[in-house]
């Protein structure tokens, strides 16, 4: 082959540099926006199922319970329905005394008994903690009232006082919104609160004397025993079996169970009670609430999220396949214009991460959205305030990973396809 | 590279398809060469091998067998990037069906090859407005495809082809969607870069309008070069179907 050339005087096709491959990524959504919506919103769909039933697993958790006296725990759901549990088990009286509960305390709360109940000690310091605040307020109440009568000495019983006075001698708001009850006060409104704030101060003070000796205990000494003493998940759920009428019903139950644990503190756990080695290593804590759900709703759950990972997969991939193969004789005409492998297939990369991003942020956030509202809707507004806020951007990031992962490998595969052919193979193709 | 006499040459041109069991033999034994700054026609019935013969000379597919020389270098040699470069810049395409990206305005089609070719934005936009005068389109330029007639899209396409300076236009039946009277105009304005710009045209038709100002006529039939001829020798005069 002589006097041929060899291929040295042909160039080299220079790569486009990225930023500017982005610009013309960016620069084809835009021109064409209604293509890009109708394929985007496939994502957004997609996505906003996959989130709104991965979101139910939020606002399936139980609202932690106010209203719980210290060393109780809540159980509700499929055992028996709602009941209140001692979770805390007897303790001796030489335990308590090496904790360094005094003697005396112990002596009243035991009633000369070798074992007592610790709940009940625990209610009892509640109780003069409780007392002892009110107290506080009640005297602040009948001071600002025996001022307010004397500012107003002379006055007829029907005559009016006006909220300036109260605020003036130290009433505080709460108790002028109480006895005005949004009307305006008279004089005989005010001597029947102020008597009636003084009866209060003598009930309270005979109570504070009877439980004062409480308030010597350490508050680290019940914590101690408390946490010595507390009952395993599985033993409440003993418990509550023996409530039942049949003694397998445990057995039963904790086969169709599984379990949501959760208290004020933020302590979450769900627990499959098939498994009861779990349950045995679980310690409860005061005010904690178990939900049992029947496991055939957990399974229709797992089904679900398979369910709706299989129907945003393959409609994202549907629409994503659809939008590259159209392009084909595109893709095939730029390569007659000289645009390399490269270029192709970053352009699908941007124009895909930029979509499927954007869809799919919009369309977890409609999902999740969607699923909260309703559950304020079925439940109440307390199902919000206990989601943590960790597992609401976990379910974000989760939907908006596998939104874009699906939408990018859906578009880069035909892609690199294309790219590949023969760009007269890529120009024949008819869609 | 006007001091190669040959811009195209072909050797031992064959090329199969396989569908299913049987096997088409596209293109047998073509062998071809094309000067520099010629007007050739490649004239045949459908299914002749026109087409294949225009994709394997634009590095748009490769031939089973045998070589296509572009300024005598071989084609099956370059790899990925260099095919890139010689599609950009040494080879202009016009198709049947234009080919323009249908998003794009008329200024954005002509210019996407010096975006390719590494040209700066605001020279690209300069290159790209003198084109589309150049084809008498300059104050289309803002319009998308569908906003222009089929003569219009076809001009705009040819204004594509001409924008990084290439030493050859590959056409491929580019008046096959056009009426008489625009495929004319077609016809003349390729004539006249071909005259004024000494661009080497190669175009695949079965337009006899073409034979009047093409400098060779290459006649296939079943895949081999039947007969060449110069125009000087045809003695066929077509008459002027203006078509109006």
């Amino acid at each position: 082959m002589s006097g041929e050339k060899q291929k040295g005087d042909i160039g080299r096709q220079v790569h486009m540099p990225v930023a500017r491959a982005f610009l013309i990524s960016l620069k084809n959504i835009k021109m064409r926006l209604g293509r890009s919506v109708v394929t985007a919103s496939g994502v957004f769909l997609g996505i906003a199922f996959l989130v709104s039933v991965l979101a139910q697993g939020l606002v399936e958790w139980p609202l932690p319970p106010k209203d719980i006296q210290p060393g109780y725990a809540r159980l509700d759901g499929e055992f028996e329905g709602p009941g209140d549990y001692e979770i805390w088990n007897p303790v001796t009286v030489t335990e308590a005394s090496a904790a360094g509960v005094p003697d005396d305390v112990i002596a009243k709360i035991s009633g000369g008994k070798d074992v007592f109940s610790l709940s009940k000690l625990a209610e009892a310091m509640n109780t003069i903690r409780s007392t002892e605040s009110r107290l506080k307020k009640a005297r602040i109440h009948v001071s600002a009232y025996s001022r307010i009568l004397k500012s107003a000495a002379g006055k007829k019983d029907d005559e009016f006082i006006t909220a300036r006075v109260l605020r003036m001698n130290g009433l505080p708001e709460m108790e002028i919104k109480r006895i005005a009850k949004g009307g305006s006060v008279i004089v005989s409104d005010v001597k029947t609160a102020s008597d009636a704030a003084v009866t209060s101060v003598n009930i309270l003070e005979r109570r504070q004397r009877e439980f004062s000796i409480f308030r010597s205990v350490p508050e680290k000494a019940i914590e101690k025993l408390g946490s010595d003493k507390a009952k395993t998940l599985a033993d409440v759920l003993e418990m509550t079996a023996s409530r039942m009428k049949t003694k397998d019903a445990l057995t039963k139950a904790a086969h169709k169970s599984h379990v949501l644990l959760t208290n004020k503190e933020g302590r979450r756990i769900a627990i499959d009670l098939r498994d009861m080695k779990s349950a045995r290593k679980i310690k409860m804590v005061s005010g904690d609430i178990v939900l049992a759900n029947d496991a055939a709703g957990a399974n229709r759950q797992l089904w679900l999220v398979i369910m709706s990972l299989l129907v945003c997969t393959i409609g994202i991939t549907n629409a994503m396949l659809m939008a590259v193969t159209e392009r084909f004789r595109e893709i095939g005409t730029m390569k007659c214009l000289g645009a390399l492998n490269k270029f192709v297939v970053e352009m699908f990369l941007f124009e895909s991460v930029l979509l499927g991003g954007l869809a799919s942020a919009a369309g977890a956030l409609v999902g999740l959205l969607g699923t909260l509202i309703l559950a304020i809707i079925g439940k109440g507004f307390g199902v919000v305030t206990q989601i943590a806020i960790l597992d609401v951007l976990k379910m974000l990031s989760i939907g908006i990973a596998a939104g874009c992962l699906v939408t990018v490998i859906a578009t880069i595969a035909p892609a690199i396809r294309a790219a590949q052919m023969p760009p007269a193979a890529a120009l024949r193709t008819d869609v | 590279m006007s001091s190669n006499e040959y811009v195209v040459r072909t050797k031992d041109l064959c090329k199969e398809f396989t569908m299913g069991e049987t096997t088409l033999l596209a293109l047998d034994n073509v062998h071809l060469d094309i000067k520099c700054g010629e007007y050739i026609s490649i004239m045949g019935p459908s299914g002749s091998g026109k087409s294949t013969l225009f994709n394997m000379i634009g590095g748009l597919d490769k031939p089973s067998t045998g070589t296509v020389f572009i300024n005598d270098v071989d084609m099956a040699q370059l790899d990925a990037q260099e095919l890139a470069y010689l599609r950009c810049r040494t080879i202009g395409y016009i198709f049947q069906t234009f080919n323009l990206i249908p998003v794009m305005t008329a200024l954005e089609n002509v210019k996407l090859p010096t975006i390719f070719a590494g040209m700066p934005d605001h020279e690209g936009n300069e290159r790209a407005m003198a084109l589309l005068d150049l084809v008498g389109l300059g104050k289309r330029y803002h319009h998308k495809p569908s906003e222009l007639s089929g003569g219009q899209q076809q001009r705009v396409a040819i204004a594509r082809s001409l924008a990084n300076n290439p030493a050859i236009i590959l056409a491929d039946e580019p008046t096959g969607n056009l009426d008489l009277k625009t495929g004319k105009e077609i016809i003349d304005l390729l004539r006249r870069l071909n005259k004024d710009q000494g661009v080497t045209i190669i175009s695949a038709t079965h337009d006899l309008k073409m034979l009047d100002v093409s400098d060779r006529i290459i006649w296939i039939r079943d895949g081999k070069i039947d007969r060449i001829e110069d125009r000087s020798d045809i003695e066929l005069k077509v008459g002027h179907l203006e078509g109006e």
